[in-house]
């Protein structure tokens, strides 16, 4: 048997760096979950008086609701230390040099404003609890584009627009993080694409949790309006802290008759995170959705991003990948529902676990008595790439008609001495080889993202391979 | 009467609970009385009063169900001692309801225990029948020693006023082989469940799962293979064909434990959905705490696929014909499986004789 050579931690220096945090710049409600910090959160935002009362009632279902009963430990988590809302003390500016100097250093850092000149239609950039910069292209907002943050878009021309769909598909009622939601949510970002309108470079929306022991309630709509075309990317990443933080932030998609919405996400959240965000997609009839989902980071996740084909002839494609390394436990994979006719979703999940890291595919497919000639293929694949990790598959089929056709596979394995040794033959190392290897294990992932995403995601692999011989 | 409320058939990993897959539940009385079995054996056997080894064997149906055979058998259960190194051993034991008076409010209860000797072989077939509204509890546990080879049948020929239980827990020392075939004909519950542990080196198991199910009938299934030792091979197969309004949740589940290096595992479900009321469920696990293992799954589900509809309809077989031949082809699959030549035929002839619709 081959000799198991030491596993060195990984270099994660790129995302986890920090800059001093203090109380002098930042205005934060005290730690914890009461009534009197929601009424402050809610009088902050100068909410109207739907949102206050609204909030209020999620706290009340909070309260009602249990943790879950099944997936990874959140024992780690006490609501009683976690900070809902932080900010900075400054105003959310749509000129990048007016941003505060150190919150710009660490979005340079990211690589933000960069991309945004080279590739991007539009950015916004949350830090903690507010977003502080929020731009778009003119020719962009020529077309009727809206994207801005969601408090500002609640009170002005889209106020109707935004109560009718404000957590109607991600309901409070849903599960205990969503009521939590519901009561603290801060930030995020609107967007609305006018009928026929094609957005032909994505939009951008990043969120960096700088402070430590606090959540981050963001809430991200996007509505893609009939025969509309949108990519929407969202980044996440934290410095790392030895106190638990919390991500339950909420994504809600509403993709109208024959429009396609992609929504691409890299998340890369330090490893004392709770990652406990939902999303979810309501797609009309021919409407297209399109999730590419890659899970690097946190302490804890659970996430499985949820689409509901309502309309005839809707779609769905998911492709996600999750890296699981030491002391991560991450719980991620979809849901879908068929209910109109013809409806289609292809599901591609790869799943990679090191250095104890346990990684979990969750998934649901529900095939609806209405969903005539619905298909539905899952292809799951796992790699464990030592002895010491955790790979597991937990799906659930429901199918509730004759007139379908749903299929799964799913394979479960490790990097072939045969593959280490015919790339080591021609000159690799080992750890080069098995880094091409899970690269290229991964590759169906990178090749949906945009070039820039896909590079980044490739160095996160890079960064999470080092020392990885064994 | 005292009525016991149960949790049986757990999926080893929680999943949502709405989806109503985490488990079953199942109410049973405590009147429960000795179930009818017409016994044939052959062989080299020893007998003697089953001891504590089997109540550590983990079973498909779970502690709940476990506890309910411990506390209400009606006799301490016997166990058949298999003689080390003998071939040509023969337990057959015909379970018919019909030969019992109506039992509304308890059930009948067979409990079987198998000890199987190193070298030993061991073929054990279970004929279950019935017609009469009555409630049957089937629980076996099998201990096998090194190189053994064990082989367990159960056919179940169900009227649609039957609810069966099926509870079966095994676990098999190294280069032991197992084979388990199980073959339902309607029935209106049928709720089963099998676990083996592959304790020792290079042992292995097979399972094969064949059913249909009566046209408003609730078929609940957990079938676990647990890998434990070294290069142990274990595979689920499970063939089903579901009619009118009936239900079927399918829990099957490959858990590969640390330290079970070089095991290789595998499941495959595929259901024929033959109405449009049916509902099915299906979760195939695949549980891993070991890197240097092979694990795969797939499920079909759904309707015929269009390419081989495409085929027998072109040679002028109706859409009807075809699902029913489909249907018959896979429960044969199944039912070819069993050894034992006179139940394979009865069996067989029983496939071509079920009628099977499908909505035009």
């Amino acid at each position: 048997m081959k000799e198991k050579t030491q596993v060195e931690d990984v270099d994660r220096s790129l995302y986890d760096f920090r800059y001093g945090y203090d109380d002098e710049h930042y205005y934060k409600v005290d730690e914890g979950l009461t009534r009197e910090i929601v009424e402050t959160i809610s009088k902050e935002k100068d909410d109207p008086a739907w949102m206050r009362d609204f909030r209020l009632k999620c706290l009340d279902l909070y309260y009602q609701q249990k943790l879950p009963n099944w997936g990874p430990s959140l024992e780690g988590l006490n609501m009683d230390d976690i900070v809902t809302y932080v900010r900075p003390k400054s105003k959310m500016t749509a000129k990048w040099e007016e941003v505060p100097a150190e919150i710009k250093e660490t979005f340079e850092k990211l690589g933000i404003p960069q991309a945004e000149r080279e590739s991007l239609a539009g950015v916004g950039a949350q830090y903690d609890s507010e977003l502080v910069y929020h731009n778009m292209k003119e020719e962009v907002a020529a077309k009727g584009v809206i994207y801005s943050d969601l408090e500002s878009a609640m009170k002005g021309e889209y106020a109707d627009m935004i109560e009718e769909h404000f957590m109607k598909l991600l309901t409070p009622y849903d599960h205990k993080f969503m009521a939590l939601h519901g009561a603290v949510w801060s930030g995020g970002s609107f967007v609305y694409v006018p009928k026929g309108v094609k957005v032909e470079i994505p939009l951008q929306s990043y969120f960096r949790l700088n402070a430590p022991g606090a959540g981050q309630f963001e809430h991200t709509l996007i509505i893609v309006d009939e025969g509309a075309d949108l990519h929407f990317i969202e980044g996440c990443s934290a410095p790392k802290y030895n106190i638990a933080n919390l991500h339950a932030g909420a994504v809600e998609l509403f993709v109208a008759k024959n429009a396609r919405l992609r929504y691409s996400t890299i998340e890369n959240w330090s490893k004392n995170m709770y990652n406990l965000n939902s999303k979810r997609a309501l797609i009309e009839e021919g409407g297209r959705m399109e999730f590419v989902s890659g899970s690097f980071g946190s302490h804890v996740s659970y996430l499985y991003p949820m689409t509901i084909l309502k309309g005839n002839g809707s779609s769905l494609e998911y492709t996600g990948i999750t890296f699981a390394g030491e002391g991560q436990n991450l719980d991620t994979g979809m849901k879908v529902v068929h209910i109109g006719e013809n409806t289609k979703s292809i599901v591609s999940s790869k799943s990679i676990s090191k250095s104890g890291g346990e990684s979990t595919f969750r998934s649901v497919v529900q095939i609806q008595n209405s969903a005539k000639n619905a298909k539905s293929t899952t292809d799951c694949a796992s790699l464990m790439l030592d002895d010491k990790s955790r790979s597991d598959t937990i799906p659930v089929m429901d199918v509730r008609t004759q007139d379908a056709d749903v299929g799964h596979e799913a394979k479960i394995g490790r990097i072939s001495d045969e593959e280490i040794f015919y790339l080591m033959s021609r000159g690799m190392s080992e750890e080069e080889a098995r880094t091409m290897i899970v690269s290229g294990f991964a590759d169906n992932v990178s090749k949906e993202l945009p070039l820039e995403y896909a590079v980044e995601m490739n160095n996160l692999i890079r960064l999470e391979m080092v020392g990885s011989i064994g | 009467m005292e009525e016991k409320s149960m949790v049986v058939n757990r999926l080893p990993m929680k999943t949502w609970n709405r989806l109503n897959i985490n488990h079953k539940n199942v109410t049973l009385t405590n009147i429960v009385k000795e179930g009818p079995s017409d016994t044939t054996v052959s062989g080299a056997f020893s007998y003697r009063v089953a001891d504590s080894a089997f109540d550590q064997i983990e079973t498909g149906m779970g502690p709940d169900m476990d506890r309910f055979v411990s506390e209400n058998a009606p006799e301490a259960p016997a166990m058949y001692v298999v003689t080390p190194g003998t071939k040509e051993n023969f337990v057959t034991v015909t379970i018919d309801y019909d030969k019992m008076p109506e039992l509304p409010d308890g059930s009948y209860m067979n409990i079987y225990r198998f000890f199987v000797g190193a070298g030993s072989e061991l073929s054990i077939l279970l004929d279950i029948r019935g017609t009469k509204p009555v409630t049957g509890i089937v629980d076996v546990k099998i201990l096998a020693q090194e190189h053994a080879k064990v082989t367990l049948v159960e056919s179940k020929r169900l009227s649609d006023q039957v609810r069966y239980l099926g509870n079966t827990g095994t676990d098999f020392g190294a280069h032991a082989d197992f084979e388990l075939v199980h073959v339902a004909f309607s029935g209106k519950n049928v709720y089963e469940g099998a676990t083996t542990r592959l304790t020792g080196e290079k042992s292995t198991a097979r399972y094969d799962i064949g059913y249909v199910s009566s046209a408003d009938g609730d078929i609940d299934q957990n079938y676990l293979i647990r890998f434990v030792g070294k290069e142990t091979v274990g595979d689920i197969i499970s063939n089903g064909v579901l009619c009118g309004t009936s239900r079927k949740a399918f829990r099957g589940t490959i858990d590969f434990i640390r330290g079970c290096v070089g095991a290789a595992g595998s499941e495959k479900e595929d259901v024929l959905l033959m109405d449009d009321t049916v509902v099915n469920l299906t979760s195939p696990l695949i549980l891993c705490g070991e890197e240097d293992v092979e694990g795969e799954h797939g499920a079909t589900l759904g309707r015929l696929a269009e390419d081989v509809l495409f085929y027998l309809e072109a040679r002028g077989i109706a859409k009807e014909d075809a699902y029913k031949m489909v249907a018959d082809g896979r429960m044969a699959s199944v039912i070819r499986r069993i050894p034992q030549g006179a139940l394979r035929s009865e069996l067989l002839s029983l496939v071509s004789e079920e009628e099977i619709s499908v909505e035009a």
